[in-house]
């Protein structure tokens, strides 16, 4: 493999098209004599649906098609196939979908959804997960009866939809052996992903029983697979295209609304429907970042060694957990992050509520598990008088020992000290921060740590097709979405190296059309560069044989003695004899006009290598692919008086294994750094004592803007290599959003001295905290 | 979008927005920052919504010490604070609290008539207005009456304006030099509401130092507390005199608990930002 383009700032290839406004998201598509969609929602948190009567909807002018569960009886969901299309029955959230219509216009659409009779007859309501564990309000009654992946345990009784357990050593040896009994508790709200674009999708079904979805999905493939499944439709006749996506951040994997305009569509054939959410269903009515309270207790040496960790997490999953089985177990199997223990007692727990549906977010399960495992360690140093950087340095998790789930590190597994160390560094650790005039405001610093691998199944497939053209330029198919993370960017830098052709001769065809494309399992999890890059690496090989086997015709000689360059094939003993790349790539052809060959098209495939499930009792198994280490550093000024919280200053570093692109990379992590910043200091879902959102919108829904964003942001790497990935690299996608805010919370505490333990760190928490401690 | 039928107008002159406005229904706008907000949420149902701001007579800006600062309600925000350095100069806490509503395509839109007519508590350009004695010149069929800005408002997004009544024009007067500061509290720095929002101007500081103190988001209407201003009228700002300042101020609001604060907070902040402004402007050095 060349390196010529992998490892420098290649500009972005979809910069054009996004700089200039002309990039088409599902919201700029129109169809002649396309219908518009809205949906009925549940006012109710958790209420029976005693009637539904949409017989005057359906006979108002300009209404093609209502549908309703009766209709459309399906439910969906990739690890727990809980999620009905439309509320049968009951309804379990604010927002559920009750009902949809297919009108000639928006307007129409929005006319009918008020001539929809609905009479509800409330249920007792449960908002809590730990009040939901006892049973009181059974959520899903029927649970025991869904379909659902194997590896998810289910407590019906208790409404847990999974139950993950690890059990590692000897957890009450490891208590007796500890000098200290440290205990904590931990909690962060739901939060939302506030993509810029809502999510949005159009489908049509045509007479020859073939349907297509066009949706701003970050899983074509996978989605086609839900659908089907869903829908009891043959694979093959279900086909979607999905344009660029306006940031997903894990709402946007699996399948989500798209059930919706699927439903309609099979009511009229031969018309395109569009459904594009507003803000307001967005947040309410897709998947939002499932709430968790963690209770720790760890046994601790004198010289900071910790020797037993037991931890609870109990995940508010919302209405129907669906994708969100697998947040649960990923934070379970994960707990305590990028440390060594050796006696481990970890119980993970994913709880129904009537809350709004919780899913995949941005770093999946680990930003709740380092919250409370970061958060925990610093109080450890607290109560042991210790650096908390010293503390974290004594128990890392380094090359011979064994993470939770009984893994060996490796030397090539990556550098958690190095990431710490150059976080420090980049922060000053250890140098006071200079302190302002004015004595009621005051500054810290705090540093925190990370370890993350890609959750997915033992089996999420890739695969890479490469085509070239009679001028020898290339179209790379691949089925990773673009979703702003510049995978089309990387992917073409490193095919580019892999094929010892110019970058400017590839491109990444797009938008992904799953008839079309190879398949790809999703766009999620941070693995996309180390997984395709190896279904790549194969792919590049299967084209550069197929090239030398003609050329080695023609030169007649061995194809190991040929060498593709740029634009020729050549003898690597010879090199001033060589063939153009045009006169092969479609095949080459005599000068009498016979031809050998034929178009050369690569193909190559990749399943994650050795991985097995995890033992159901012990969580013990192979489960994770690579791990990804890195760690977070803030400098913050608090307003003793008001209790406003400032950053001044974030640092994150990762052991990226090799950076493809530094500034794509950069841009990666400082996104990641800010969206870590908003649910540590303002985001929240909130909803009143009787369950009713009122976080809705963008006018109490609040993200950080320009204006919010720390003057400084440092984004830096440690590059141990990746021995499983054929560029050796690893993912770096996730990771920058997940130990912000226990960084935030260290920092505060080293300007001010109080224990933030609960997200976010809202002024009003601030003052609170620092009375507390005055009272004391 | 809004998924209700309305009517929409644009008058070019007061005459034509009177006879759209008579209609029961109708309701007058201008940036439309809050209304549609409302309207799409379907808090707000207007029939007919009149479009005040292709208004030329609502477009003018005047200041000269005799009649103070004169604006008609379609002035955008961003113009108050880019185009008329009067208003930096002479009415400095109010051009600090326009800077602060929303973002800056929120100000290219925004107008101060429309931040009074909303009447939102919260509103940032009516606390520092209050401290300025602003008054409104208000215009319809029937001819014009001034009200000041104080009698106002009568609830949260209630006022004294009849059906066909429209605000012509702001006018502050102008009473010397100023200083304060708008401390406004939020979530976030930029495209937020208060949670609690205090104005704190000292006419002539050098001279007779009349120090007046008005607030946003902490009682059913933007709150001006003259019993605190009586009390510190003439008297040292010891610390004292200060603290009781503040908790006169603090026991003239009625805080509620929403989405962005509760009572509580903002009951403390009520005490807390009155000293911490009167610090930050340089006219107090006792630190508690």
């Amino acid at each position: 493999m060349r390196n010529k383009y992998v490892g420098k700032s290649y500009p972005r290839v979809d910069a054009y098209e996004k700089v200039t406004g002309t990039a088409t998201y599902v919201t700029d598509m129109f169809f002649p004599g396309m219908l518009y969609a809205a949906v009925l929602r549940s006012p109710y948190p958790h209420a029976k649906i005693k009637k539904l009567d949409v017989s005057k909807a359906r006979e108002l002018e300009g209404v093609r098609a209502v549908v309703t569960a009766e209709d459309s009886p399906y439910r969906q969901g990739i690890y727990l196939v809980d999620r009905p299309i439309f509320a049968t029955d009951r309804v379990r959230y604010v927002g559920e979908p009750v009902a949809a219509v297919a009108a000639d216009s928006w307007e129409i659409a929005q006319k009918a959804l008020e001539l929809i009779e609905v009479e509800y007859e409330p249920l007792p309501a449960v908002f809590d997960p730990r009040e939901a564990m006892k049973g009181e309000v059974l959520i899903h009654p029927d649970l025991a009866n869904y379909e659902r992946m194997p590896i998810y345990n289910i407590e019906p009784e208790k409404n847990v939809f999974h139950h993950h357990k690890t059990r590692k050593g000897d957890i009450e040896k490891g208590f007796e052996e500890a000098d200290y009994i440290i205990e904590g508790e931990y909690y962060l709200p739901q939060i939302y992903h506030a993509p810029l674009e809502p999510h949005g999708a159009i489908a049509y079904y045509g007479f020859d029983g073939n349907l297509t979805v066009w949706s701003s999905a970050q899983s074509p493939f996978t989605l086609r697979n839900l659908i089907a499944h869903a829908f009891k439709i043959p694979r093959h006749k279900v086909r979607v295209i999905a344009p660029y996506v306006g940031g997903g951040f894990g709402g946007k994997a699996g399948i989500n609304m798209e059930g919706i305009v699927v439903a309609l569509a099979l009511k009229v054939p031969g018309k395109h429907i569009k459904l594009i959410y507003t803000r307001e269903e967005d947040i309410m009515a897709t998947v939002v970042r499932q709430g968790m309270y963690a209770k720790v207790k760890a046994g601790v040496k004198k010289d900071g060694t910790i020797v037993a960790w037991q931890e609870e997490m109990i995940f508010d999953g919302g209405a129907y957990a669906e994708y969100g089985t697998n947040v649960v177990r990923a934070a379970g199997y994960t707990t305590p992050g990028p440390y060594y223990v050796p006696n481990l007692k970890v119980d993970s727990y994913g709880v129904y509520t009537n809350h709004f549906v919780g899913g995949a977010f941005r770093g999946f399960g680990h930003g709740e598990l380092h919250w409370a495992v970061e958060r925990h360690m610093d109080k450890i140093a607290q109560e042991l008088g210790m650096d908390p950087l010293e503390l974290r340095m004594k128990n890392l998790l380094k090359p011979g020992l064994t993470n939770a789930m009984g893994q060996k590190i490796h030397e090539h597994t990556g550098d958690v000290e190095a990431c710490l160390k150059k976080a420090a560094e980049l922060i000053e650790y250890g140098k006071k921060p200079e302190q302002p005039k004015d004595p009621k405001k005051r500054r810290g610093k705090g540093i925190a740590a990370l370890v993350k691998a890609p959750a997915m199944p033992t089996n999420a497939a890739s695969s890479v097709v490469i085509k070239f053209h009679e001028d020898a330029t290339v179209t790379l198919q691949v089925s990773i979405q673009e979703i702003g993370q510049g995978f089309n960017t990387a992917i073409t830098q490193m095919a580019a190296d892999a094929l010892h052709i110019p970058a400017e001769k590839i491109k990444v065809v797009f938008p992904i059309d799953t008839d079309a494309n190879p398949y790809e399992w999703q766009t999620v999890a941070s693995r996309a560069l180390w997984t395709v890059g190896n279904a790549l690496y194969r792919a590049a090989e299967d084209a550069l044989n197929q090239i030398k086997n003609i050329a080695s015709q023609v030169l007649g000689v061995a194809p190991y003695n040929l060498e593709v360059e740029d634009d020729r094939v050549y003898i690597k003993y010879d090199p001033e004899t060589y063939i153009p790349l045009t006169d092969i790539v479609m095949g080459y052809t005599y000068p009498d006009g016979h031809a050998i060959g034929g178009p050369v098209i690569g193909r190559g495939s990749f399943v994650p290598e050795r991985l097995t499930n995890l033992d159901p009792e012990t969580g013990q198994g192979n489960v994770a692919a690579e791990w990804t280490f890195g760690a977070e550093a803030a400098e913050v000024e608090v307003d003793m008086e008001t209790g406003e919280v400032k950053v001044l200053k974030l640092v994150g570093v990762f052991d990226a294994g090799r950076v493809v692109n530094p500034m794509v990379a950069t841009g990666q992590i400082i996104g990641g750094m800010v969206q870590g910043m908003g649910p540590a200091l303002f985001e929240q879902i909130k909803y009143d004592e009787k369950g009713n959102p009122i976080t809705i919108s963008f006018t109490d829904y609040k993200l950080p803007t320009i204006a919010d964003i720390p003057e400084e942001m440092i984004a830096d790497f440690v590059e141990t290599y990746e021995a499983t990935s054929a560029f050796g690299v690893r993912g770096i996608a996730e990771h920058p959003m997940i130990s912000v805010p226990p960084a935030i919370a260290a920092a505060i505490y080293d300007a001010i001295g109080v224990n933030l333990n609960e997200m976010p760190f809202t002024p009003e928490k601030i003052l609170r905290a620092l009375k507390e401690k005055e009272n004391k | 979008m809004i998924a209700f039928d309305f009517a929409y107008h644009k008058p070019t002159s007061l005459q034509e927005a009177f006879e759209l406005l008579s209609e029961e229904g109708a309701i007058p706008i201008m940036g439309s920052t809050d209304v549609v907000v409302k309207m799409r949420a379907r808090r707000l149902r207007p029939k007919a919504v009149v479009d005040l701001k292709f208004i030329d007579e609502l477009k003018f800006f005047k200041f000269n010490p005799e009649e103070g600062m004169v604006f008609g309600s379609a002035v955008t925000m961003n113009e108050l604070i880019e185009d008329h350095p009067e208003v930096k100069e002479h009415y400095p806490v109010f051009y600090q609290a326009i800077k602060k509503v929303g973002a800056y395509q929120t100000r290219n839109r925004a107008t101060v008539a429309g931040n009074i007519g909303n009447s939102s508590p919260a509103a940032d350009s009516v606390p520092p207005l209050l401290t300025y004695n602003a008054k409104l010149k208000i215009v319809s069929k029937e001819g014009e009456r001034i009200v000041e800005l104080k009698d106002f408002f009568t609830g949260p997004g209630k006022n004294v304006l009849k059906q066909g009544e429209i605000i012509h024009s702001i006018i502050v007067p102008y009473e010397g030099k100023s200083i304060g500061m708008y401390y406004k509290l939020s979530r976030i720095k930029a495209v937020d509401l208060s949670t609690i929002g205090v104005a704190l101007t000292v006419i002539d500081p050098e001279g007779k130092r009349d120090i007046r103190i008005a607030l946003a988001s902490v009682a059913p209407t933007p709150l001006r507390v003259f019993e605190a201003e009586d009390f510190i009228r003439s008297k040292e700002l010891t610390k004292e005199n200060v603290e009781e300042f503040a908790k006169i101020v603090q026991k003239n609001t009625s805080p509620i608990t929403d989405a962005r604060g509760t009572k509580e907070y903002r009951y403390e902040m009520a005490y807390v930002l009155p000293i911490k402004i009167l610090r930050e402007i340089g006219l107090y050095k006792e630190v508690n």
